[in-house]
């Protein structure tokens, strides 16, 4: 009964933890195609004797669904890229641009008049199109204004101000603003993610009594005690892992690699040494019972890993802002999975085999 | 230290290894490490081996 409890209490840990790291992957609207819109454009505004021209541009989106919508949308003139910015609202300076949202029917759904750089809200939208439209407003000198004394002031950037040319806009010129916008679907799944979530909880613990059954019969006291000095090396090996790591995150001795990449190596070298220890002592029956099948199983699955590994290097998506970026796990799999873990079962064959020559009770 | 009276009571009844950790229930590299002497087995095993050889605690796991 209290081996029961405990092979409980460990699954439903282990279903909490993957449910932590799945659980976020369920508010992530973007997975869902149609819940997720990103937009980013500039726009062309020329100022004549104080007019703009144009004096307001469009853009059409589409919701698919209908429910509450995050959203979030952004100006700027183009060069500028701060978020000391956001805080800014240039029409204390005279220089405006609103925008409002309509419907397919011309309704306003939606109606911005301060002229904020950043605007973030939420809005309930029903299925169907909408149109977005920009407007300008400024008059002679309001932008030069805002751009010397509001703007550079405070993005301490002078030379800003030449590379973009706000005097420009003094009198007659030409400026580019840089939007952004972003509408986000807000969580109606989340009671999919719960769903998911228990039945994860649910899985794991029918697994877990179901290994538990099995392996009560498969797995003698030998190997039960090995396998537990195995958690013990792993545990210890990954616990020095993770020390180094936080080491070379903190004092930054590998710059091109991405520290969440780095932490999730810190697992490997636990599990590694668990798994090693246990070929070594024979803790599990199939791993030397079938060890041939358990090798090429090995082999397929770095072969898997190496595969995803070329892949993303291909695509570009091993290394991200210049540094390495999580794929580089698939290729640190392989590795493991194709030369490490094969060797150790092939040693540890080869090594019965001479025991089996030198004593001839030792089958194998 | 190896076990040799366990090996010597096990192949008198002509059994393998294989054979034996079958019948106890334990897996032959369990056996292998008793007679070889890198494993002490507990109480319940060594009733468990003495049962299927017909030999007494005594005989199979005591040093003299």
């Amino acid at each position: 009964m209290k081996k029961k409890m405990t092979t409980i209490t460990i699954c439903l840990i282990v279903a909490l933890v993957l449910g932590i790291i799945i659980l976020p992957f369920g508010f992530k609207e973007d997975v869902f195609k149609g819940n997720y819109l990103r937009s980013n454009w500039s726009c062309d505004i020329t100022l004549t004797n104080g007019i703009t021209d144009p004096g307001h541009s469009v853009t059409d989106f589409t919701v698919d669904k209908t429910g509450e919508y995050s959203f979030s949308y952004s100006w700027m003139p183009e060069g500028i890229n701060s978020k000391n910015i956001y805080s800014l609202n240039p029409s204390v300076y005279r220089f405006v641009t609103t925008m409002h949202i309509t419907d397919s029917e011309g309704n306003i759904v939606y109606n911005t008049c301060g002229g904020a750089v950043t605007v973030d809200t939420k809005l309930m939208l029903s299925a169907g199109s909408y149109r977005i439209t920009y407007s300008y407003f400024t008059d002679r000198d309001a932008f030069t204004a805002y751009a010397k004394e509001y703007l550079c002031s405070a993005l301490e950037a002078e030379e800003l101000a030449d590379d973009i040319d706000f005097n420009a806009l003094g009198g007659d010129g030409s400026l580019t603003l840089a939007y952004s916008l972003t509408l986000r679907r807000n969580n109606d799944n989340i009671a999919f993610s719960i769903w998911i979530f228990l039945i994860i909880v649910l899985m794991m613990v029918l697994l877990g009594l179901f290994l538990q059954a099995r392996t009560a019969k498969a797995f003698d006291e030998r190997q039960e005690i090995e396998r537990g000095r195995g958690f013990r090396i792993g545990f210890i090996t990954f616990a020095v892992s993770l020390f180094l790591v936080m080491m070379i995150d903190i004092l930054n001795i590998l710059p091109m690699v991405h520290s969440h990449v780095l932490y999730t190596a810190a697992f490997f070298p636990g599990l590694v040494s668990y798994v090693l220890y246990c070929i070594e002592h024979e803790a599990y029956l199939a791993l030397n019972e079938k060890s041939t099948g358990v090798t090429i199983g090995f082999i397929f699955v770095g072969i898997g890993n190496a595969l995803a590994a070329f892949t993303n290097a291909a695509s570009g998506k091993m290394i991200s802002g210049g540094k390495l970026d999580l794929p580089v796990i698939n290729a640190l799999c392989a590795v493991i999975f194709i030369l490490i873990l094969p060797a150790a079962m092939i040693s540890k064959k080869i090594s019965s085999s001479k025991e089996t020559g030198t004593d001839d009770d030792d089958e194998e | 230290m190896k076990n040799l009276k366990l090996k010597s009571a096990r192949a008198a009844l002509d059994l393998s290894q294989q054979d034996l950790a079958e019948k106890v229930g334990v897996s032959r590299q369990t056996i292998n490490a008793i007679e070889k002497g890198d494993y002490n087995p507990t109480i319940n095993l060594c009733r468990a081996i003495c049962k299927v050889l017909g030999k007494t605690l005594d005989e199979l796991f005591w040093e003299e």
